[in-house]
Order: structure tokens, then C-alpha cells, then sequence
């Protein structure tokens, strides 16, 4: 063991501060600084879209099933998008085997609120057939390397799967009441809006961490998250108690969010078209 | 399912695969030139990948692709056994095998199936008489994996995963293990098969009106270098003749032995990497 790491182990918040004293953090980066995002779509050949995300070392994979459902009854004219995060104790000893815990439902629910707030998917372009069949996507998020800001990456890896996805052409014959699907698959979504989110830890009144990994997360005392659509508007912030934080700084976050939607859809976008 | 699942998002209460309404379109074994349908001939095995280390918190991880198969497998411990369970001098493996949704042709439900926890058994089985257990008295390994996405041959990714990130994770073992896949057809034996392969012969198992085509699989697990060679699982599936059997184990084993080679391949050269960080580290600190 080294001198650092003793440290580390025995006084790991004075070791830490240590670091943000000099504006460092201990992997090198600035405090408002995020870390390299690598972005692979179709990598999952069984899945009618995928992508596979990194933010530093954390990944996560997304892969998006489409199936057939019938459309409720309350809403006969629109389709189902369903998305899960999965945090399984592959990816970090925090968490456990068995029902998805606190963090992973946290997950989920963001993501849904995510895509439904920004409007990313109009869900009557999904029914095909009124009150007979329409498309269910489900958006299954993986992480397999979980060093935090999972929240970001799942929300760019479930984009980027979306845009990858291509569904075969339904066929709907009124005379004999049958469906029939076609054997290719041609027909990619019609995305709306792409949302980007950015995370920050906050640590204390004046300082804030971008893009926290699980030790940036272990160590400050809440979290923000902001997302901003490709436009420039805001929609959706979500703050989940923890400290309290003045609404200029507030401002500038959501200010250094919005300059970086543009740059994560070009990564996007470029690795969409790697593909083709 | 009787409840209903309340802690994950749930779609609509009935969805079916689309591939229910597709057309049903004949496929054979073989493509039209006789070759099998990803263009390799019976001996030929699929490209493979490994690495180690791509799980942070993890003692050891690992990362192994054959053809479209990708599964990545992370160790923790050796560490106390959790309170209540039973106490044992030896060390318990506990093993957790997990397909992600989106790792077949049909979406499977988030909760684990029959086929996880099926494999996690076989695989804990397997990992018991590789680990030096008495070396870690009182304490448990934990081996969790995940299924990216199952292209065929996935038990025996599996292992070769479990054993590669075992080997990462410096825990001792009697050797390091390997799985490999072989699969008999219509009286040739074909390694390592893909998943449309499988599929075939899993429709064929279904059929009833096939009953003279003889057709199996079989999955090893073994350590090559210990004893000249241990098999740490064998299962079979199907039905082949005794000597067909035999015959499947030594091509498993010829593929084993690659995939030995491979797995050395890969921690030599991640030792390597560590090496030269640790002799930069050193060189950057003297100046």
C-alpha cells in the first residue's frame, strides 16, 4: 500500500478535501469538468436498437425490445414506451441481488419522466392499428460498470438506442382481421426532441461537482440534475432533497447543462452514423 | 405471474413478440453451399474477445465475446460469510448468472427465469471443484454475470468468463477454467455454434415427426493444464451415441486449449500494462 492510499483509507473525507482545496478532483478533472463520453450504437445484434455508453468508467448498455401490445382502453390511439434501469451487483458491491432497489427505481422513474416531459416520442406514432395493435418499446437499461453519474449516461444510452432503433413495417388486413409483420426491419422512429441531462454533486454552498463519479457521490451531500432539450429550453430539473442550494447557483448550472446538450448529440449523432 | 411486479415500470399487461406475426420462413441447417450459415466449416470456431478490468469496484473482472455472444463477469471477496447463513470451514461460492431483457430474439422479464438460475447452479457446481476452497476458510466469493446478449455457446462464455476474472481477482485456483461448445448435427460434430444453430436444434427436440435424426450438444468446462487435463462440467443435451460423445470431448477439448492460450494471452498482457505504470510511476516520481 502506499502512503496515499493509507490516507485514503484511514481519513477518506480529509483526503478528500484535500484535493478540492487545490480545485482538483482526485482523478485529475476540474470541478465543473465532465469526464469523456464514448458512445457505440448497435451493439446488441438481438435488439431492434442499442447502445452502449461510457462516461469515464462507467457503462451502461441499453437495448430497446419492440413488441406488440394492444393499445388501453383509455388511450386506443397510442403505444407504450416502458423504460428499466437494472443495477445488478455485477456492477458495484453496493448493490443486491433480488428486486430492484431504491437507486435503481430512482433511475427508471427519471428516465420515464425524462422522455415524457421532453415529448422525445409521440406515443400515437407508435399505434398502428386503433385499439388493435400498436408498438410497446421497452427501453432496458444495463449498467455494467457503475462509477457514478448513472443517471446521464442511462439517459444518453436509452437517446441513442432510440435512434437507432428500426422496426418492421405491420401490416393490417381489415377484411380478414390479421396482422402481419414484415420480415426486415426499415422503419426508424421519429424522435421529437433530444433531451440531454447533467449531473452535479453538490458539496458544499460554493462548490459543485459536474459529472460526479461514485466517489464524488459518496462524498457530497446531494444531487442535481438538469435537462435541457437540443433547442435550449429546460425540461425537466430534478433535486431530491440534500442540501440546499442558492438559485444563482442554480442558474449557472442549468447554463453549463445547456452548452452541453449540443456537444453530447453531435457524439450522438456521429456514432449513429458510424453505423450506416 | 401472480403479483404484479411494483417496483419497476410496468407496460401494458400483455405484449407479444412481433415475430409471432411474421411470415414462417423455412431455414435449414446448413446454408445452400453446404457450409453452416455464418460461413465457417465444422471445425472452425468464432472470433473471440477477452479483457480484464473493466469493472472498477470489482476484485476482479472480465469481459468475453465469441461471436455475438457477450457476457461480462465481476468477483468480490473473499469476504464474511453474510449472517445467518450456514457456517462452513471451507469457502462458499455463491454464483449469479443474469440475462439482461434485451439478450434474445424475445424479450425476457427483468426477473430472473428458470434459465439464470439454472445456469448459476451449473456454473456454481463448476467453480467448486476449480477454487482452492479450503485456502479461504469462513468466507464467500461471490461471482455475478451478466448477459449482454446470448449469441450462442453462452454457458460456456460464461465459464471462460468466470475464470478469466477469478485469474484478475487472484484468488487461487487448481488452474484456470475454459468452457467450450459442441454441437452434433445430423451425424457431424460442429464447434462452438451459434445461436441460430441452437435454435435449429431445439426446434428439432420439439418436433414429433423427428424422431431418426440424432442431434445433441455438449457443453465442458475443464482445466487444461491440471492433471493433464480436468473437466470441471460436462453437460449433454439431446441425444448422441457413446462414441459420438467421446468424439465431442476431444474437439471441446482442442477448443479449450485455444481458449486456454487466449485467456493466458490476456493476463500476460494486462500484467504487462500494470508493469510499465508501475516502472513510469516510479520514473515520473525520480524526476
Amino acid at each position: 500500500m502506499t502512503t496515499l492510499e493509507v490516507w485514503k483509507t484511514f481519513e477518506p473525507d480529509n483526503y478528500y478535501k484535500t484535493f478540492l482545496d487545490s480545485n482538483k478532483r482526485p482523478d485529475g478533472r476540474r470541478l465543473l469538468k465532465f469526464r469523456p463520453v464514448v458512445v457505440k450504437v448497435g451493439t446488441v445484434s438481438t435488439a431492434e436498437g442499442s447502445a452502449t455508453v461510457r462516461f469515464g468508467h462507467t457503462t451502461v448498455v441499453c437495448g430497446v425490445k419492440a413488441e406488440i401490445a394492444t393499445p388501453t382502453l383509455n388511450n386506443p390511439h397510442q403505444g407504450f414506451v416502458v423504460p428499466n434501469v437494472e443495477l445488478h451487483p455485477c456492477c458495484s458491491p453496493n448493490f443486491t441481488s433480488g428486486l430492484p432497489g431504491v437507486q435503481a427505481m430512482e433511475l427508471s422513474q427519471f428516465i420515464q419522466s425524462v422522455l415524457t416531459s421532453a415529448g422525445v416520442l409521440d406515443l400515437a406514432d407508435l399505434c398502428v392499428v386503433p385499439s388493435k395493435y400498436s408498438w410497446c418499446l421497452y427501453c432496458d437499461v444495463v449498467c455494467i460498470n457503475y462509477d457514478g453519474n448513472v443517471y446521464d449516461a442511462a439517459l444518453v444510452a436509452v437517446m441513442a438506442a432510440l435512434q437507432d432503433v428500426k422496426l418492421p413495417k405491420l401490416t393490417y388486413d381489415e377484411e380478414n382481421d390479421k396482422a402481419t409483420v414484415a420480415l426486415e426491419r426499415t422503419l426508424p422512429l421519429n424522435i421529437k426532441s433530444r433531451p440531454i441531462s447533467s449531473t452535479f454533486t453538490l458539496y458544499s454552498d460554493t462548490v459543485q461537482l459536474a459529472d460526479p463519479t461514485a466517489e464524488d457521490e459518496s462524498q457530497g451531500s446531494g444531487v442535481t440534475t438538469v435537462v435541457v432539450r437540443e433547442d435550449g429550453s429546460l425540461c425537466y430539473l430534478h433535486k431530491p432533497g440534500g442540501r440546499a442550494v442558492p438559485t444563482t447557483t442554480l442558474d449557472s448550472l442549468v447554463l453549463l447543462a445547456a452548452k452541453r446538450v449540443k456537444k453530447i448529440n453531435e457524439v450522438i449523432a456521429k456514432a449513429g452514423q458510424e453505423v450506416d | 405471474m401472480g403479483s404484479r411486479d411494483s417496483r419497476r415500470i410496468l407496460g401494458p399487461e400483455k405484449s407479444v413478440a412481433y415475430s409471432l406475426l411474421q411470415p414462417p420462413c423455412q431455414r435449414s441447417f446448413l446454408n445452400s453451399t453446404h457450409t453452416r450459415t455464418d460461413g465457417r466449416s465444422p471445425a472452425d470456431t468464432r472470433k473471440h474477445f477477452l479483457s480484464v478490468g473493466l469493472i472498477s469496484e470489482a476484485k476482479g473482472s472480465s469481459y468475453v465475446e465469441a461471436g455475438n455472444t457477450k457476457v461480462c463477469c465481476g468477483v468480490y471477496g473473499p469476504r464474511d460469510v453474510q449472517r445467518g447463513s450456514d457456517f462452513k470451514m471451507s469457502c462458499q461460492v455463491v454464483c449469479q448468472v443474469k440475462m439482461s431483457p434485451f439478450s434474445c430474439p424475445v424479450r425476457l422479464p427483468p426477473a430472473s427465469g428458470d434459465r439464470d438460475r439454472e445456469m448459476s447452479r451449473q456454473l456454481k457446481n463448476a467453480l467448486e471443484s476449480v477454487i482452492i476452497l479450503d485456502k479461504f476458510p469462513k468466507s464467500e466469493i461471490d461471482v455475478y454475470i451478466t448477459v449482454v446478449e446470448d449469441g450462442g455457446g453462452l454457458l460456456a462464455a460464461c465459464v471462460t468468463a468466470a475464470g478469466l476474472a477469478l485469474a484478475h481477482a487472484n484468488i487461487d485456483m487448481y488452474d484456470i477454467v475454459v468452457g467450450a461448445s459442441v454441437l452434433y448435427h445430423d451425424k457431424v460434430m460442429y464447434v462452438d455454434p451459434s445461436r441460430q444453430e441452437e435454435e435449429f436444434e431445439a426446434k428439432a427436440l420439439r418436433d414429433p415427426n423427428n424422431k431418426n435424426e440424432e442431434w445433441g450438444q455438449l457443453t465442458v468446462g475443464m482445466m487444461p493444464k491440471y492433471a493433464s487435463g480436468q473437466v470441471a462440467l460436462m453437460i449433454q443435451s439431446g441425444q448422441m451415441e457413446a462414441n459420438n460423445l467421446v468424439e465431442g470431448l476431444e474437439l471441446a477439448t482442442d477448443l479449450c486449449t485455444k481458449l486456454y492460450n487466449l485467456v493466458k494471452k490476456t493476463l500476460l498482457e494486462h500484467v504487462e500494462i500494470i508493469l510499465k505504470e508501475e516502472k513510469e510511476a516510479i520514473e515520473g516520481a525520480d524526476t
